[in-house]
């Protein structure tokens, strides 16, 4: 393995690096937010060329590189659960680098206007969660609401 | 294509959770001489030279600055390569391309990750859009989990059937000398496992390993005249989708199965386990390696289950997959997707020592994947 001379001491320095970030939403996004924030719903701006819905919204279609168009539609906040999984072990937030609460159940949401995201789910128990199943986003009230993904606070079973 | 191209030199550190008595840029000093033991070559012979790690896992930042004096690379002309797991293919993809050209006869790449020493999870889930899927991102957990389970759902597959693969990768890790885990395991090893996130258990996933490795690459015409054994890289593709947390759902890596039919058919490859001998693929977790067997088309869709089972991808199989023990054995990030070509040269050569596969090895397949939803693919073999 290492080819060092093993009787001496070797040193290693430990350290923690906390920086400062900004990242700019730019107006679709920011126009995204907005919408959630003030009216309590989700909107999405489409690709001229191949008409996809840009969810989320963006200046540019990735697939066709053409500029998007800046009319924003309401999506409807009812989907079905493509795929879904539950974290069972403490995972590290992204947005701060601390560990996150145990135990959270996360789904790829496709929504009836035919796109998709990964949110939370309200249900906590694996053997009730089925691919298919149907949901609906909750909103957290007017005046509660910051402009931010947890906006809505999860995604609840419909029954059928 | 251009001109073309052989591997004449392969090179890499014994992979370890622990390296406390070299430094980063010692380490990947070890695998560029071996490199240039193996291809025997001073680095006077190298023209250029191309290095990579995901800097964000170390903390570090211009490393290919630093990594001039383990490298070699001292007024010489070259350049660092991120992207991700598909990190060591892009550089030896790279170093393919610049050989190729006609502008370098001899060029030297090399990856290597020293996780011990950094935080991959930061690392990673940075790699997530910060306004949109960062809030709710699980690493590559989460997307494994999820796919997993859809798996299971599609095709009648079992927990079981992604632990046999993980049994076969740690049989043949065991016999290869530079593998990190080499755990013995049985299935109850790994079916009573911690789980992570459903069905995600502890010994599925890839370990935090320190490690690197070097591919020396040449020109036809020098590389018929310096070795006596060189490795034709036949093809090779790169594919990229869109960022993951902006596609929403990924129930498949559909870039595979794009490069797959691309690589198969520039090649004339109609039936994959008849025409590659061989294949090392870049497995970041035992499902992966069960749900990627078919966007490979390694078998049918929804059968993939069926060669765990029949052991058709064993070293001593019909068509042998990772006889190095993969990625779920050793996962030096940077280097990562550098081994799977570097163990299918080797394995081309013949040279693979105790982990040498019984079949004949004449064409050999390498595959990348890197997040979200990048792959690679490398065509070696042995005469052209």
């Amino acid at each position: 393995m290492g080819e060092g001379n093993g009787s001496e001491e070797l040193l290693a320095v430990s350290y923690t690096l906390d920086l400062p970030f900004r990242y700019a939403a730019g107006p679709f996004l920011s126009r995204f937010y907005r919408e959630l924030k003030e009216k309590g719903r989700l909107v999405a701006n489409t690709c001229p060329q191949c008409g996809r819905l840009l969810f989320p919204p963006m200046i540019v279609c990735g697939r066709c590189h053409v500029r998007a168009t800046e009319e924003f539609v309401e999506l409807s906040a009812t989907g079905t659960v493509l795929d879904y999984t539950v974290v069972l072990q403490p995972i590290q937030d992204p947005t701060t680098g601390k560990m996150r609460e145990e135990r959270y159940p996360h789904a790829t949401i496709l929504l009836d206007d035919g796109v998709s995201f990964t949110h939370r789910l309200k249900e906590t128990d694996l053997a009730k969660l089925r691919a298919g199943m149907r949901v609906e986003g909750v909103f957290r009230d007017q005046g509660e609401r910051q402009g931010h993904m947890t906006d809505i606070l999860y995604f609840r079973t419909v029954e059928d | 294509m251009a001109n073309r191209v052989a591997i004449v030199g392969v090179g890499q550190t014994h992979h370890t959770a622990h390296r406390p008595d070299v430094n980063q840029v010692e380490l990947m000093n070890e695998a560029v001489r071996a490199a240039l033991r193996d291809a025997d070559l001073s680095i006077k012979d190298v023209d250029a030279f191309l290095m990579g790690n995901m800097e964000l896992f170390e903390g570090s930042y211009l490393v290919d600055m630093w990594a001039v004096d383990g490298i070699g690379s001292y007024m010489k002309p070259g350049a660092k390569i991120t992207s991700g797991g598909t990190t060591g293919a892009s550089l030896a993809i790279a170093a393919f391309e610049y050989a190729a050209s006609g502008l370098f006869d001899i060029v030297l790449a090399v990856g290597f990750e020293k996780q011990e020493e950094g935080n991959t999870q930061a690392g990673i889930v940075a790699g997530s859009d910060p306004l949109w899927g960062r809030w709710i991102f699980t690493s590559s957990l989460g997307i494994f989990a999820r796919t997993a389970l859809e798996y299971m759902r599609r095709t009648g597959a079992r927990e079981e059937h992604a632990a046999m693969l993980r049994v076969k990768a740690d049989r043949c890790a065991c016999r290869n000398p530079y593998a990190h885990l080499k755990l013995n395991l049985t299935m109850e090893d790994v079916l009573n496992s911690r789980m992570l996130v459903y069905p995600l258990r502890f010994l599925d996933m890839c370990p935090v390993s320190n490690g690197a490795c070097a591919l020396i690459v040449a020109s036809e015409a020098v590389a018929r005249r310096i070795s006596d054994k060189p490795v034709w890289v036949a093809d090779w593709v790169t594919v990229h989708d869109l960022e993951g947390s902006l596609m929403g759902a990924m129930p498949d890596v559909r870039t595979h199965e794009i490069a797959a039919a691309e690589l198969y058919k520039r090649n004339q490859i109609t039936d994959v386990r008849r025409d590659i001998d061989v294949a090392e693929i870049y497995e970041p977790s035992s499902w992966g390696e069960l749900e990627w067997y078919e966007l490979y088309h390694f078998c049918e869709r929804g059968e993939a289950w069926k060669l765990a089972e029949k052991g058709t991808t064993d070293m001593e199989g019909e068509f042998p997959v990772n006889p190095s023990g993969g990625v779920v054995s050793t996962n030096p990030i940077g280097a990562t997707a550098m081994i799977r070509i570097a163990e299918a040269a080797l394995q081309v050569r013949g040279d693979a020592g105790t982990h040498q596969v019984t079949r004949e090895v004449r064409t050999a397949l390498a595959t990348g994947w890197g997040g979200s939803d990048w792959t690679t693919m490398v065509l070696l073999k042995k005469s052209l």
